[in-house]
């Protein structure tokens, strides 16, 4: 005859009991009920209202356009890749001045679209050498009073004995924020019906027209004065992404 | 010294038993996950570790059988609940949050809390290396890999050229993430066209550090430096590493994008890594020891001062 140690050695625990449901569960219905909620909380593309080609730079108060091919230490991305076709890459100069800067703002809404990398990890892999990488805060009044103020990362950047300055941040589904991650969680947060997210990236170079302060600062005036006719006559308003 | 006894074999039959449903079913609902990361070890060789886990985390269970089967309770309604919280982190990075990683680390999670909640706190403790080695053979994604490696990365590169340089005959630049070297009329590349040829490997070292520490129960300072030095150790490796392949390709015949300089200096720097995290285990052990003897001889001369007493 059995002993009580023996058959309580024998009989399963409760927790045991519990494990097994839970991973019968994870493994049986978990999937095809998340897949479920995928398909029904689906979000959309959405287009832009003007497209990026149409951008008027005669509404940048302290820019004009500038012909290309200017002293920029990185060559500016292609559409292939960048993977997307709405694309703007302007080269920039001071009004009031001789400072050069470059504008890519590249925009993407299909919902299986991933974010880029940015350009602290791709442009290493073309042989740029990241000197230093911080994050900024940018005086933003025409934004006000959501976005008095944002902030991007400004890198300065090597390559080729040509140095520079790039400041870029990301707008994703309305909101501006600095980095890559920030924006993977806002466009996947549920509930809006369609998404949108853009990289604004501006580029100046250091030593014909300054040292890098001056870089700095014209790369900010750049974001300062593109940002606000960007969400105001480009990207989509945020009332148009949500479920009606 | 204790002596350690082996559990009798209908003792642990039952357990083990228990286990093994366990195990099996969170293979079968996590099966995507673990062919995925199987996927990842097959093509990349940054985390071919991971064909080693199962070898690695079955020797350490092994070696820990007595601990793990002292350590064993009927189960409990906590880790119950952290499974719950587990399952939830796995879920919401499938959906909303899309995060392949997440995912994984979900899955890990999720194992880490059904053994909790099948074996108690205690076995759960013991059985964390065995979980560390499991989440450190899931791969990092790409990009997110690339985002974190760029300090470790910029310094390695930096290093090496100053390092070969100082060889005679040899004048090596550094140009963006390219190591290029001048040796007589010989001109070339370190490791032309590698992916992340700067810090690789990291994961791997950091696995082989989490052997050797938890290869013996040891006292949780002596884990607590060991943790310390695994910092400096796989950076230190992973300098090793890049400065082997240097030698090997200016010195050596292979073309510039054979394979064989790459496999030199990936054996030749995970030696390194085993033998420092070995010597650090022993020289703790050593310490440990002297310790022990310490207390061990202030405990009897307590007790004889007692008993003259």
């Amino acid at each position: 005859m059995k002993s009580e140690s023996d058959r309580t050695l024998r009989r399963p625990p409760a927790a045991w009991i519990g494990t097994v449901v839970l991973l019968l569960f994870v493994a049986i219905l978990l999937r095809p009920c998340l897949a479920a909620l995928a398909e029904h909380y689906r979000k959309e593309a959405i287009a832009l209202r003007v497209p990026l080609e149409a951008f008027d730079l005669e509404r940048l108060p302290s820019f004009l356009e500038a012909p290309p091919g200017s002293s920029f230490p990185v060559a500016p991305a292609s559409e292939e890749a960048l993977g997307t076709r709405h694309l703007l890459q302007r080269s920039l100069k001071e009004r009031n001045g001789r400072g050069l800067a470059s504008l890519t703002v590249a925009y993407y809404s299909d919902p299986h679209d991933k974010v880029p990398h940015t350009p602290d990890v791709c442009y290493r892999q073309a042989g740029t050498v990241v000197e230093n990488l911080r994050t900024i805060t940018i005086a933003t009044p025409d934004l006000g009073p959501e976005y008095p103020h944002v902030q991007a990362r400004a890198m300065t950047m090597v390559q080729d004995r040509a140095s520079g300055v790039l400041v870029y941040l990301f707008v994703a589904n309305g909101d501006i924020v600095p980095g890559r991650n920030q924006a993977r969680w806002i466009i996947a947060r549920p509930g809006a019906r369609h998404v949108y997210f853009s990289k604004v990236e501006v580029m100046a170079s250091i030593g014909t027209t300054g040292g890098s302060d001056s870089a700095l600062a014209r790369c900010e005036a750049v974001i300062r004065e593109v940002l606000p006719v960007l969400i105001a006559e480009h990207f989509p308003r945020r009332e148009d992404l949500w479920r009606r | 010294m204790t002596q350690q006894t082996q559990p009798d074999s209908e003792q642990a039959a039952y357990p083990a038993l228990r286990f093994g449903v366990v195990l099996a079913l969170w293979l079968w609902a996590f099966w995507p996950e673990v062919s995925r990361a199987a996927g990842y070890a097959a093509s990349d060789s940054n985390w071919s570790h991971a064909w080693a886990a199962p070898v690695l985390a079955g020797a350490l269970c092994i070696r820990r059988r007595v601990e793990l089967h002292r350590s064993l309770t009927r189960g409990s309604w906590v880790g119950l609940l952290a499974l719950l919280a587990s399952v939830g982190v796995f879920a919401s990075a499938i959906w909303p949050l899309g995060f392949g990683y997440l995912a994984d680390v979900g899955a890990v999670m999720t194992l880490a809390a059904a053994l909790w909640a099948v074996g108690g706190r205690r076995f759960f403790n013991r059985c964390s290396p065995v979980i560390l080695i499991v989440l450190l053979s899931f791969p990092i994604g790409q990009r997110m890999y690339a985002s974190l490696i760029i300090r470790p990365e910029t310094y390695t590169m930096a290093a090496s050229r100053a390092v070969l340089d100082t060889i005679p005959g040899v004048e090596v630049t550094l140009d963006g993430p390219d190591l290029h070297f001048v040796r007589g009329e010989r001109t070339g590349t370190i490791a032309l066209g590698a992916s992340n040829r700067g810090a690789a490997l990291l994961v791997t070292y950091a696995v082989v550090g989490v052997f050797v520490a938890f290869s013996r129960i040891r006292p949780l300072w002596a884990l607590a430096l060991m943790g310390l030095a695994a910092g400096p150790v796989v950076l230190a490796a992973n300098l090793l590493r890049m400065l082997t392949w240097g030698v090997v390709t200016m010195y050596g015949s292979a073309g510039p994008v054979s394979p064989g300089p790459r496999i030199v200096a990936s054996i030749v720097s995970l030696l390194l890594a085993w033998a420092v995290f070995l010597v650090i285990a022993g020289a703790l052990d050593r310490l440990d020891s002297l310790r022990t003897a310490a207390q061990a001889d202030a405990a009897s001369s307590e007790s004889e001062r007692d008993d003259e007493e």
